[in-house]
């Protein structure tokens, strides 16, 4: 049996390679034969040929400002990907003209995602040139080509905007890695915007890292094939910002909160509490308590994470979304921190962690 | 006999790593359980005094450090008076003497945490 499967795999694989030697002749014999192609989606996937499936991206692809549209992307993204059947997927790329890093951060950990499922093919930018200047550059600065596979003649041939926010290349692990934290502060932040206290930007990061390793892919998760997390960066000289992004792919927060707890939370509190993820969110983080519920566990969400904001000189913001909610907490001034807790009609499946640091 | 030698002075970064992160052996190569168990308790069995250097590293998350040190009664079976006795953690940096104070305040915790228990 196992013997069948393997071979079932080799037949796979080398019937996607031949689909995609086909795809590039047919690809070449167009561009010598026919008019250049208008009106035609940016990413494509060259998995079969029967069914054809068009996700078209906002103009303003900023979640906090446009949620459910970005995530409604992102979701029609994965369900494409885990789809076993034979579509062809484009992904419009051309419409974006805002974005922002958090919202990158995560197109690139799905896009990440759908090139490790072989069965699934790999995907393609098509028609790069007609992609707006500065998200080109922005996705190309966090990596996006690179991770796509990208010719660098046909990168090279394309002229990339200046914008004054700067992405950084994305890390992406499974387990939790110190170095890639330092790297990247010394290699992509501290020489355009220092990084305050970097010791404890280390500790929010590291610990954020081991949140993920420890509870993000548990429950229906614990079986899934990529327990990953994605981190990157931006950094805006002009404002002396700097923003420090750590997503996963994980069940959130909320789902996350042990079930003992949650029911005791249920006794205590108006139902519409427990079903708040934003409320859980903030409880997360207030009572410092982890899905282990041992005493000596579960303090790094607020001592290394959230509080790194109140320990810096800065104009800084935690924000974290997760499942339906959101959380921010931000702290200017030395003045008392200001908390916001918002909620959404789509939940976003996974986490994604935000430090936003803004130099006085 | 007691052939315990005076100090055995371990320095994080340099006899470990700069990268000290995470709290169990598969989170990561330099987690807190490694450095308990490879590097702290052998250093407590075989010398007189251990003196642990912060000066160095990139940083601690509180994972490493409490199972690295509030580790060391709760899962070592050491008491904190043999640590105060024995063991020194120390840094010449000032940005690191807040994790030398965390270290020190989870052996604060744990010890508690078994007093607690014990009753």
């Amino acid at each position: 049996m196992k013997k069948e499967s393997v071979e079932s795999r080799k037949w796979n694989q080398i019937h996607i390679y031949d689909l995609q030697r086909r795809q590039t002749r047919k690809n070449k014999s167009q561009t010598s034969n026919s008019p250049k192609r208008t009106g035609k989606p940016r990413l494509r996937s060259n998995e079969g040929q029967r069914y054809t499936k068009t996700i078209t991206c906002p103009e303003n692809f900023v979640l906090s400002s446009n949620h459910e549209e970005v995530v409604k992307v992102i979701d029609d993204i994965r369900n494409s990907a885990e789809r076993q059947r034979n579509e062809r997927v484009y992904i419009d790329f051309r419409t974006i003209r805002r974005l922002s890093p958090g919202a990158a951060l995560i197109l690139v950990a799905e896009l990440d995602c759908w090139n490790s499922r072989p069965m699934r093919g790999r995907l393609r930018p098509v028609d790069l040139n007609e992609w707006n200047e500065n998200i080109r550059s922005q996705l190309n600065d966090m990596g996006f080509f690179e991770l796509l596979k990208v010719n660098s003649n046909e990168l090279a041939n394309l002229y990339f905007g200046k914008t004054s926010s700067v992405y950084v290349r994305f890390r992406t692990g499974s387990r939790v890695e110190g170095q890639s934290v330092d790297n990247l502060r010394t290699a992509d932040l501290d020489p355009y915007v220092s990084v305050p206290n970097r010791h404890l930007l280390f500790a929010a990061v590291t610990e954020a890292m081991t949140n993920v390793v420890h509870h993000a892919y548990s429950g229906n998760l614990e079986h899934s094939s990529r327990k990953h997390w994605w981190l990157s960066a931006s950094h805006n000289v002009e404002r002396k910002e700097i923003r420090i992004l750590i997503y996963d792919r994980g069940v959130g927060i909320p789902e996350s909160l042990p079930r003992k707890w949650k029911e005791q939370l249920r006794h205590l509190l108006p139902d519409t509490f427990t079903h708040d993820d934003s409320k859980m969110i903030k409880a997360a983080h207030d009572l410092s308590r982890s899905i282990t519920q041992l005493p000596f566990r579960g303090h790094g969400l607020d001592r290394d994470i959230r509080k790194y904001v109140e320990k810096i000189d800065c104009d800084a913001t935690y924000r974290v979304v997760s499942g339906n909610g959101e959380y921010t907490y931000r702290v200017k001034s030395s003045k008392k921190p200001i908390e916001n807790l918002r909620n959404f009609k789509r939940p976003l499946r996974g986490t994604l962690i935000e430090w936003r640091l803004a130099h006085q | 006999m007691n052939s315990k030698r005076e100090t055995k002075i371990i320095n994080i970064a340099v006899d470990f790593s700069e990268y000290p992160a995470g709290r169990f052996v598969e989170d990561g190569d330099y987690n807190g359980t490694t450095f308990r168990e490879q590097h702290l308790i052998p250093a407590l069995e075989n010398h007189a005094k251990v003196c642990v250097v912060f000066d160095g590293v990139a940083g601690f998350g509180s994972s490493f450090l409490e199972e690295a040190f509030g580790g060391l009664i709760h899962r070592g079976n050491l008491s904190k008076n043999f640590l105060d006795e024995h063991m020194q953690i120390t840094t010449n940096e000032p940005e690191l003497q807040i994790f030398v104070e965390l270290a020190q305040r989870f052996i604060d915790d744990a010890d508690k945490l078994k007093l607690a228990h014990a009753c």
